[in-house]
């Protein structure tokens, strides 16, 4: 009992830690280095990004599937926003996140106003996110000074994706990327705001039994409505950091996210045995199967191969959790 | 004769022994109740037998031989055969009266292919000619979702009877039926023991114990405490013992008096078939009873004042203003508060500490701003864990851990320290032991003399004349009989409740 408690608990940490003694065992002077701890972090900060998403809305006992596409909405609005408006950073920052808020809005209330089961309306929406940003670029990428072929023949796009907006995704503060502090910045608030504070607490009563929070006096569909939108804008910064990372928005590029970092949030559930969806837990969760496909690389394992593994981190979280509530 | 014995068989769980060295014996040709309060280990022990905890200590023995209850598999191979509770668990409702008759038979067959719907109903009319129930289930091609509860049972005592068992374990069968059907099943089980079969009877209600058994076990906080000859002992004798000291003043005895004030007033409210014009009016510092059968709409009634379900038609007048309730948050914020009655389902969050459990309805008086002062919500939890006498390591214990009562206390604690004074509680005592029983009626009156006016549902007979100042009685949606204290008489509750009686 008690050995089973603590591999439940420290079970991801272990894990971890051992991957980086195997791994720096196996590739001595090449792993356990501070670029390639830098390269593994910034590998899973737009999925830890998304992952958050998918925990908040997790939180309020909804499931959020729509995350990737609205990482994908998110990036090409952002580079649509500067290339094609020519806008500002700041427009390019913020009218993804307003996109990211529409779409959490729709998802709840496709799921509270319309009793549609959470994974099938936020599927759905995941195909309407996917489709709106594919209309959006006509299914190009989107790059500074692109050529636009309309019927009146070819021309240059008017806008470039500026310095400012570059910074997000590539620059870099006393040699640590700003993506992987921005990330950081926001997984601690996030950790914050549902730990130590009243929504916090609603979050995760609404998510724990939706019932008896109703009776308890909480305005339920208001919290889970809430969750969904920390969901979308979750998402949507993890689109701004890819678009910005990228320097380029590239269709269905947020896509790939999704099962990423639904994977991270169960992991996370297992994190210090609390049993309920966590930021922290996710952020290890997403380092783990950070590591894992970084040595993975390293090894010269095929990149091609790297599904199959995820898919069997995410089985084993799953068989953990599952053996825990046996 | 067969006998099934348990010899010190000790069951525990995560931080809890649920049995305590248990022993002691059934035999065939008997009707054995097991009684305790809730949390004395009846369920454990039942569950036990049935072999769905493997991981106890200690023996058990059929005859001369001995078992391993390692699954319900298993038991049934030896003879053993329960019947929980929740009979649907075992049986599949879209299929239909034959399929779950023959439903061991046609999982585990090893052919593929081989069976007919003839042969399945012909099977299956046998099976109930051969045990004696065909007058039960007529017609064995209707679907178990269509049939009643009661029905459901019988397929499943059936089975047993098919399946050649010697002894049948029954869990709590009557919580779920109606009286009509207690007095069929009642006959069934006399039956079976005539057929020498050995019954086991968990039951929390001893008129029945008393009614069907022949010999009355004992069992308190996971102890074995003894086995009683029905003849040579009396009910008192039998609550003495769950409760390990005599049985008085369970009700608080200084009778307090309610005053003029009107603070909630209804006018005509209907809801669907389920509440019919109903009217009232509950007065400052009144314990209002509400007394009626189950399916008589008591329960929709507290949520039409509630803001959880919204009403057809009709007024609801808090202190003198016209209300109406979106939400039951809107009837919180007005200081009205509710205590379910299903507890574990609408009262709590099981995978959370009482101190959340109790900190999420006062959020604002433990935070700073919007932050939640984590102190502050340990020293409110500890509060009410002292006042309503929550039995629990600490505050931080699991609620899914606690006891019935203990978790309803915490319910309840959720709403004490908040300004308000209209409490609505739904059955607060069903299934939990008699102390705690009486120790929410303790709450319940203290809450009056405190000014606060409660609505009392409650469908046991001995609680509206104990508690409650006044009773409505509800019979099919409609309050059809209005009693003061001095003129309640159980007689006429029970004749209004049945709708036997109308004036």
């Amino acid at each position: 009992m008690k050995t089973t408690n603590f591999i439940y608990k420290y079970g991801v940490i272990i894990a971890i830690i051992g991957l980086l003694v195997i791994f720096s065992g196996l590739l001595p002077g090449q792993f356990l280095t501070f670029d390639n701890l830098m390269n593994i972090m910034t590998s899973i900060t737009i999925t830890t990004l998304v992952a958050g998403g998918v925990t908040f809305s997790l939180v309020v006992g909804g499931f959020d599937l729509s995350v990737g596409s609205v990482a994908s909405l998110a990036s090409m609005l952002a580079a649509g926003m500067m290339v094609f408006s020519v806008q500002p950073a700041w427009v390019a920052i913020l009218v993804p996140l307003i996109a990211g808020i529409l779409i959490g809005l729709s998802n709840s209330f496709l799921s509270i106003k319309l009793r549609i089961p959470d994974l099938l309306a936020t599927l759905g929406m995941m195909y309407v996110a996917r489709g709106i940003q594919l209309v959006y670029c006509r299914g190009n990428q989107i790059f500074s000074k692109m050529n636009i072929i309309t019927p009146h023949g070819i021309h240059q796009a008017p806008g470039t994706i500026t310095k400012n907006f570059l910074f997000i995704g590539q620059g870099k503060i006393s040699g640590i990327p700003f993506m992987i502090i921005l990330m950081l910045v926001i997984i601690i608030i996030g950790h914050i705001i549902l730990n130590n504070t009243k929504l916090g607490r609603l979050m995760y009563a609404t998510g724990g039994n939706p019932e008896a929070a109703r009776l308890s006096g909480i305005d339920v569909a208001g919290i889970k409505t809430i969750g969904y939108i920390f969901s979308g804008v979750l998402a949507a910064i993890g689109g701004i950091v890819l678009a910005s990372y990228l320097g380029s928005g590239q269709p269905n590029a947020g896509d790939a996210y999704l099962m990423d970092a639904v994977a991270a949030s169960f992991i996370g559930f297992t994190f210090l045995g609390t049993g309920i969806p966590n930021l922290p837990g996710t952020l290890i969760g997403a380092i783990f199967t950070g590591v894992l496909m970084n040595g993975l690389t390293m090894m010269n394992v095929p990149y091609t191969a790297q599904d199959i593994f995820k898919g069997l981190v995410l089985v084993g979280a799953l068989a953990l959790r599952a053996f825990k509530n046996k | 004769m067969d006998t099934l014995r348990i010899k010190d068989i000790t069951l525990d769980f995560p931080g809890v022994r649920a049995l305590d060295n248990v022993s002691m014996s059934f035999k065939t040709g008997e009707v054995h109740a097991l009684v305790g309060a809730n949390g004395a280990g009846k369920s454990s022990l039942f569950k036990t037998i049935s072999g769905i905890y493997p991981h106890y200590r200690g023996k058990i023995y059929l005859g001369d031989k001995e078992i391993k209850a390692k699954s319900p598999h298993e038991m049934l191979k030896e003879g053993i055969y329960c019947i929980y509770q929740e009979v649907d668990t075992s049986l599949v409702p879209e299929l239909t009266i034959a399929e779950n008759l023959l439903l061991y038979e046609i999982v585990n067959t090893k052919k593929f292919n081989t069976f007919s719907w003839q042969t399945i109903y012909d099977r299956a009319k046998n099976i109930l000619k051969d045990v004696g129930f065909e007058k039960e289930l007529p017609n064995v091609k209707e679907k178990v979702a269509n049939i009643s509860v009661a029905q459901r049972q019988i397929i499943a005592i059936a089975r047993a009877l098919a399946s050649n068992a010697s002894f049948i374990l029954f869990d709590e069968p009557t919580s779920s039926l109606s009286s009509k059907d207690v007095e069929k099943l009642k006959a069934i089980i006399r039956g079976l023991k005539e057929k020498d079969l050995g019954i086991v009877f968990v039951s929390h209600r001893l008129e029945e114990v008393f009614d069907i058994s022949d010999r009355i076990s004992v069992l308190r906080d996971g102890k074995y405490i003894g086995t009683k000859e029905k003849d040579k002992t009396s009910p008192e004798e039998i609550v003495s013992m769950m409760l390990g000291h005599s049985l008085e003043e369970q009700f608080p005895i200084a009778p307090h008096t309610s005053e003029d004030e009107t603070v909630l007033k209804v006018e005509g409210l209907w809801y669907k078939n389920k509440v019919r014009d109903v009217s009232f009016e509950l007065k400052r510092g009144e314990i209002l009873g509400i007394y009626g059968l189950v399916g008589a709409g008591k329960t929709e009634l507290l949520h039409l004042l509630y803001g959880n379900i919204k009403p057809d038609k009709g007024k609801i007048i808090l202190k003198g203003k016209n209300v109406r309730f979106h939400i039951p948050k809107d009837a919180v914020k007005r200081g009205i508060f509710l205590i379910p009655e299903e507890r574990r389902k609408q009262g709590l969050f099981l995978e959370k500490t009482i101190a959340f459990n109790i900190g999420i309805a006062n959020l604002d008086r433990i935070s700073k701003g919007i932050f939640v002062d984590k102190e502050r919500e340990i020293e409110l939890a500890r509060t009410m864990k002292e006042e309503l006498k929550i039995v629990a390591s600490s505050v931080l214990q699991f609620v899914d851990f606690l006891s019935g009562g203990n978790q309803q206390k915490v319910v309840v604690g959720r709403w004490i320290q908040k300004k308000g004074d209209i409490y609505f509680f739904d059955e607060p005592t069903k299934g939990i032991d008699v102390g705690a029983k009486s120790e929410m009626y303790r709450i319940i009156s203290e809450l009056a003399k405190m000014g606060k006016s409660i609505l009392f549902i409650t469908p046991e007979i001995p609680e509206v004349m104990g508690l409650c100042d006044r009773v409505l009685v509800m019979f099919d949606g409609s309050i059809v009989a209005q009693m003061r204290k001095d003129e309640m008489d159980p007689k006429r509750l029970l004749a209004y409740a049945t709708g036997g009686s109308k004036e």
